[in-house]
């Protein structure tokens, strides 16, 4: 009869927080979604008002006024990153038990698609890549070629989504849409490794400051078919 | 003990009726502040969204639009260049060695510096060519 009335007890107070938080939790979703739906908007008015301030601005060159604005294809971009590879990171900034150094090779495929996102290949692979945490015997084998796997080397395709923030900086959010391990691929480790590169390695966007020495601002930015285009107002 | 155990099945329908009515009836009366406000937000971003959507297709849209106003404009494979309206001159743009983008990379600062040849017409355009070069720490 304790134990039972202990239950009621129990199941009351469990069924009693959910209906009384649900309003609140409701709203506090809500409130949440609100704010990132707000912010997405305030972004995509930002790239309808660039678009729309180059297009015009394309047709009559006279409105254009004192603009200036950099052009930059995807061989540019793949150039300039040719320019900061090879980069090397310890291989804990993808998995606390990792030892051993990941080393960014080679960026390439570089393509600018709508919606101002680009997608790019990024080459990478592990130099002298040790797991530290315990291992079952079972799965011993595996980790072995998992290592020897990275060591050969990984191929990520990446979505970048460009956006200006405040301060005239321009955003680029990266996402891994693909993994693949050129030697023993495995959709486990390579689920494993787009994980960690998303979660961990990608996790914030990176941020280019576009100010100029002259004191120019980034007025609007554009990724059309063939370019990516900084105007700046004098 | 069986009986008690048959005990917890009308206690646990009348809860999750009380329950269920609760919230129906506070969604039917508008109840609280609380799920009032969280009705009209919900309202909302269910507005916001269809906005989102119509802009999103408004700005694919305008990805084709762009190209075709670039090829018109004559201003095509244009890797690292800058351009500026040939009637409109822009003292001191482009500025050759000038620092265009700052960055930081694994806590390292890095530069893309651009140096421009003269300008040459496209058009309606003045386009100088430009080598654009990551400068590391």
């Amino acid at each position: 009869m304790r134990a039972l009335s202990l239950g009621l007890l129990v199941v009351w107070a469990a069924l009693g927080a959910g209906c009384g938080t649900s309003a609140a939790a409701r709203l506090r979703s809500a409130e949440q979604d609100n704010r990132l739906l707000t912010e997405e908007q305030q972004q995509l008015d930002k790239a309808l008002q660039s678009v729309s301030r180059y297009t015009e601005g394309l047709r009559s060159p006279g409105k254009a006024g004192r603009s200036f604005s950099m052009y930059y294809s995807p061989a540019a971009l793949e150039q300039m990153a040719a320019q900061l590879l090879p980069m090397r990171m310890p291989a804990r900034t993808f998995d606390q038990r990792l030892l051993g150094e990941v080393v960014i090779e080679r960026i390439s495929d570089v393509r600018f698609g709508p919606l101002n996102t680009l997608t790019c290949r990024a080459e990478l692979r592990g130099d002298n890549i040790r797991y530290n945490g315990s291992v079952p015997k079972a799965y011993q084998a595996e980790v072995r070629k998992f290592q020897s796997g990275v060591a050969a080397g990984v191929v990520a395709d990446l979505v970048v989504e460009l956006s200006m923030g405040s301060d005239n900086a321009l955003m680029a959010r990266a996402h891994a849409s693909r993994t693949k391990l050129k030697a023993h691929s495995s959709s486990q480790s390579e689920g494993m490794l787009r994980n960690a590169l998303n979660e961990r390695v990608l996790r914030l966007p990176f941020t280019f400051d576009l100010t100029l020495p002259s004191g120019g601002a980034p007025r609007g930015m554009v990724l059309t078919a063939n370019h990516l285009v900084v105007t700046y107002a004098p | 003990m069986n009986m008690s155990r048959w005990c917890w099945l009308p206690v646990l329908a009348l809860c999750a009726a009380g329950c269920a009515s609760s919230r129906s009836g506070a969604r039917a009366s508008s109840g609280s502040a609380t799920e009032r406000r969280a009705n009209e937000l919900e309202a909302r971003n269910a507005e916001l969204r269809a906005e989102l959507e119509r802009k999103r297709a408004e700005l694919q849209q305008s990805y084709q639009v762009m190209a075709q106003a670039e090829s018109a404009a004559g201003l095509n494979n244009l890797a690292c260049a800058g351009v500026a309206p040939a009637s409109a001159q822009v003292p001191g743009l482009p500025q050759s060695g000038a620092v265009h983008a700052r960055f930081q990379l694994r806590g390292q600062p890095y530069s893309m510096t651009a140096t421009f040849s003269a300008p040459r017409k496209a058009g309606e355009w003045r386009v100088s060519q430009g080598t654009c070069r990551v400068v590391g720490p």
